[in-house]
């Protein structure tokens, strides 16, 4: 158990050291990256000269800026979230890549999911009612689908002659 | 026998005599005095105008008193419109070519060392000429219309043309410069710009006009506009035949087959468009895509959706008679949506990197037209639904018929979903700013909202590409699912197993939120695309070999016979080939995209993909025809071997415009794309440049454009015949 605990408080000190080296070097931990691409891909550039563009895809001169400002950012420890909403804070809400899942925003991303399940479900049932209708022929609709006696034998004597049956 | 044949013959040939004669004398007459002569063009857009309205009236009352005398004036009217609008076109081509830069339009959009190409190309680079283009486009189509049904009495056609000409009317309005926003093509320059002119000479600037938008100084600008705006175009035809079938008051299904060729024809060219407008992003734009969801992107998309929902429900119809409501309504949609994507692009709705600019009155043109158009229809709807009946009812919830349903329900959701996001900021902000007083809330709907819907709903569709042509009409068997679907369905099971293992580890060391969710699509997305081409092969192999049991020669000739005799149906199975194609593609290029962020100075290296990137000498200038391009070279080398290829990113800057361009450098392999854009270079020669490697791309910037215009052309080929379907009227 004591081999366990130093081990792991030594991974812990090495990782530390590590993460220490590469902010001192302006190099960033793998989770620091990982929060500065979540946050860069989370928010739109907000430059205005742009078309709506995810900030990572962007390669405009404010969007590098924007890029360099989130990397301090990352760098100090804010996560994702932390850095996405002081971005939103300060270029407004336009620039955000996804509307909120609240408030009045949150409708679309209900809609699609009512529309889908609603649709889905009523085209079930009118294929199953449709189905069942069709089911059941009412009997004039039977009488008129059989072949007439006449008829019937004529088809059986062609096929006897053509030697199918 | 009717006189039409002669008739019309004589009113083409006087619309050609009058094309040539007019052309020649406005040459002629500008060489005397350049200025006073682009008076003819001007005034032959509101002529046109003039003639689509007297069309639109003698169709009106030809058709209300079965009147032959008016119906034929009123065919000769569309021939009119469209000679007249063909006039101005080609005179807008003559101005931008020989630089006549006191007429705004070629000041705008030329310069006199632009590339004769792309003086060509203005002709859809700005507002006005592009909306003659489009004139010229529509009023082609309605011309068409009136030689193709020259040699019959034709009353459907009639009716038809008679909605054709409303449309033509609307359009022609907009090219005359009648509503403030869009300007007659020959407008003369304004004192402003004169006065600017002017001033430029004096201070020894040259009066050159101020050039295209240096984004669309480009090659797939010459093809992707004029194929985007054909589809958008010829949806119309088949929209009339609809709406003429309704006034005509007959329930039968010869609309259908007037329609079908202009359906596929539209359907062709706005995927064409869709994927060019792709490639022209992919190479423009430099954010390593060919999609963004921008607002106008959506806009050319919901009429493919709806189109695409409508060429599959025509076949229940034609087969079995039903869903004739739901087919009306669905190509109804397809013409309303293009008029909306219009809307959106031309009046500044919503800011895009494609949109034209603002107006309000034009907001007002175009919303009303959109308002009345959808009030007709959904009137004339309700006063045929008793025609339009089904006949026939859905026997089996596994057959052709509730697949194709199933299908067009997809296809009609995912153009909600698509519609709600484009629209949904405008809807957002009215909230904002008039229900909780917030006028500066703004909100943004982007890849992720799309993303979260559009993939599972596309991957729907896929695997019903496959289960669709290929499942019973009336009721399946399971010896039918059997025979047609096992193999499919144990092809797509090997292919998605074997890539578990790698999709997993992928999706493991990347930093995507969500990488189980990600690796459960992307295996789905390569069961379904196997799924389907499987599918695909099936049905080709059992009908090669019954051709080769016949004696056909070799494989390609029964492949060939087989394609031949139904053109419709083996068409539709390439262009499904297409589909399944395009997801294989996407899933690589955007599911497994590489990208990183590089800073490189002169010497230095960079990995990726096993690649290795050298930035190989100083950051140089060249010089274009009418830009300056600055950019890096870089030298690439695969697995320690020496140099395979030197690309040279670049920022192309054009003169009097403030947009630098990304001239991005790809090296195109069949693994996948390796692209570099180049931001900026700083004072060291430091090159701060985003690389992407993105696979199998090609398959959807070059192969399914390809797969689409065989199938396309094959189905476009079709023999069609008209056969009243079971319980139709003829």
């Amino acid at each position: 158990m004591k081999k366990i605990a130093f081990a792991a408080a030594f991974i812990a000190v090495i990782a530390v050291g590590a993460a220490g080296a590469a902010e001192e070097s302006g190099q960033l931990t793998p989770i620091q990256h990982a929060a500065l691409n979540k946050a860069t891909k989370s928010v739109l550039c907000a430059c205005g000269d742009c078309p709506p563009t995810i900030l990572d895809d962007c390669m405009c001169h404010a969007a590098r800026a924007y890029r360099d400002a989130m990397t301090e950012q990352a760098q100090k420890g804010e996560t994702a979230e932390q850095i996405a909403e002081a971005y939103i804070e300060e270029y407004g809400t336009q620039y955000l890549a996804a509307p909120a899942k609240e408030g009045f925003d949150l409708l679309i991303w209900i809609l699609p999911a009512v529309l889908f399940t609603a649709g889905t479900a009523s085209l079930w049932f009118f294929l199953k009612s449709q189905k069942e209708t069709a089911e059941e022929p009412s009997a004039e609709e039977a009488a008129a689908e059989q072949p007439s006696d006449k008829y019937r034998k004529r088809i059986e004597k062609e096929l006897k002659e053509r030697g199918t049956v | 026998m009717n006189g039409r044949p002669r008739e019309t013959k004589n009113a083409f040939s006087a619309a050609v005599a009058f094309l040539g004669v007019a052309t020649l004398g406005f040459l002629l007459l500008s060489m005397r005095d350049e200025v006073a002569v682009t008076g003819f063009p001007r005034a032959a857009v509101y002529a046109a105008a003039a003639a689509a309205a007297w069309a639109c009236a003698a169709f009106a009352v030809g058709l209300r008193y079965r009147h032959e005398g008016w119906l034929r004036s009123a065919r000769r009217g569309v021939v009119a419109a469209w000679t007249l609008i063909l006039f101005t076109t080609i005179c807008l081509l003559i101005a931008l070519l020989s630089d006549w830069y006191h007429v705004e339009y070629v000041w705008r959009t030329s310069t006199p060392n632009q590339p004769i190409h792309y003086k060509l190309s203005a002709l859809w680079g700005g507002m006005s000429g592009s909306m003659l283009f489009w004139n010229a486009m529509l009023t082609s189509c309605g011309a068409l219309m009136v030689w193709r049904s020259r040699g019959e009495e034709d009353r459907l056609t009639d009716y038809a043309l008679g909605v054709m000409s409303v449309v033509m009317l609307f359009y022609a309005v907009l090219a005359a410069g009648l509503v403030p926003g869009i300007s007659n093509p020959f407008q003369l320059l304004s004192d402003d710009i004169m006065a600017r002119v002017e001033a430029d000479a004096a201070a020894g600037v040259s009066a050159r006009g101020m050039g295209m938008n240096p984004l669309l100084q480009t090659p797939l600008m010459m093809i992707h506009p004029p194929n985007l705006y054909a589809g958008f175009v010829v949806c119309t035809a088949p929209f009339a035949y609809a709406v003429g079938s309704m006034l005509q008051g007959s329930g039968s299904t010869l609309w259908l087959a007037r329609s079908r060729r202009w359906t596929i024809a539209a359907w062709l060219f706005l995927t064409l468009g869709n994927l060019l407008g792709g490639a022209w992003a992919y190479n423009e734009l430099g954010w390593g895509g060919y999609w963004g969801w921008d607002p106008v992107e959506n806009a050319a998309l919901l009429p493919w959706l709806m189109i695409t929902a409508f060429l599959h429900s025509v076949m229940i119809q034609e087969r079995r008679n039903m869903l004739k409501i739901w087919n009306i309504a669905l190509i109804s949609l397809t013409f309303l949506l293009v008029l909306f994507g219009t809307m959106l692009v031309r009046c500044g709705l919503l800011t895009s990197v494609h949109a034209f600019g603002e107006s309000s009155e034009l907001l007002t043109y175009f919303g009303g037209f959109l308002a009345l158009s959808t009030i007709a229809v959904v009137w004339l709807m309700a006063r045929r639904w008793r025609r339009l009946r089904s006949v026939n009812r859905f026997d089996s919830l596994l057959s052709k018929e509730s697949a194709f349903l199933f299908n067009n329900w997809i296809f009609v959701i995912s153009a909600a979903v698509v519609l709600a996001g484009t629209i949904f900021p405008i809807i957002s902000e009215a909230y904002y700013t008039y229900a909780r007083g917030i006028p500066d809330r703004k909100i943004a709907v982007s890849e992720p909202y799309y993303n979260a819907f559009i993939v599972p709903l596309g991957l729907i569709l896929l695997a019903l590409t496959g289960i669709g042509p290929m499942i019973s009409w009336k009721k399946a068997t399971g010896s039918n699912l059997r025979r047609n679907f096992l193999l499919p369905t144990a092809a797509g099971l090997m292919a998605a197993l074997a890539c578990v293992v790698p999709f997993v580890m992928i999706g493991n060391s990347s930093s995507d939120s969500f990488p189980l969710l990600k690796t459960i699509y992307s295996l789905l997305c390569v069961f379904a695309s196997v799924f389907v081409l499987g599918t695909i092969s099936l049905e080709y192999w059992k009908g090669v070999r019954i051709r080769l049991r016949r004696g056909s020669p070799n494989l390609f000739s029964a492949l060939f016979q087989l394609t031949n005799q139904n053109r419709r149906r083996y068409g539709g199975y390439i262009v499904h080939i297409g589909v399944a194609l395009f997801y294989v593609g996407a899933l690589g290029s955007n599911g497994f995209q590489l990208s990183e962020r590089v800073k490189l100075a002169p010497g230095e290296t960079h990995q990726i993909a096993g690649y290795q990137l050298k930035y190989a000498g100083e950051p140089f200038e060249k010089r274009g025809p009418n830009a300056v391009f600055h950019g890096v070279p870089i030298e690439v080398s695969k697995n320690g071997s020496g140099p395979i290829a030197e690309l040279e990113p670049s920022r192309g800057e054009y003169p009097g415009s403030d947009t630098l361009t990304y001239e991005s450098a790809t090296l195109r392999r069949l693994s996948g794309d390796l692209y570099i854009a180049l931001g900026a270079v700083n004072e060291e020669g430091k090159a701060d440049m985003q690389v992407y490697y993105n696979p199998l791309a090609w398959i959807v910037l070059w192969a399914v454009p390809i797969v689409m215009i065989i199938g396309g052309a094959v189905c476009l080929a079709e023999r069609i015949k008209y056969r009243p379907a079971k319980g139709a009227e003829a």
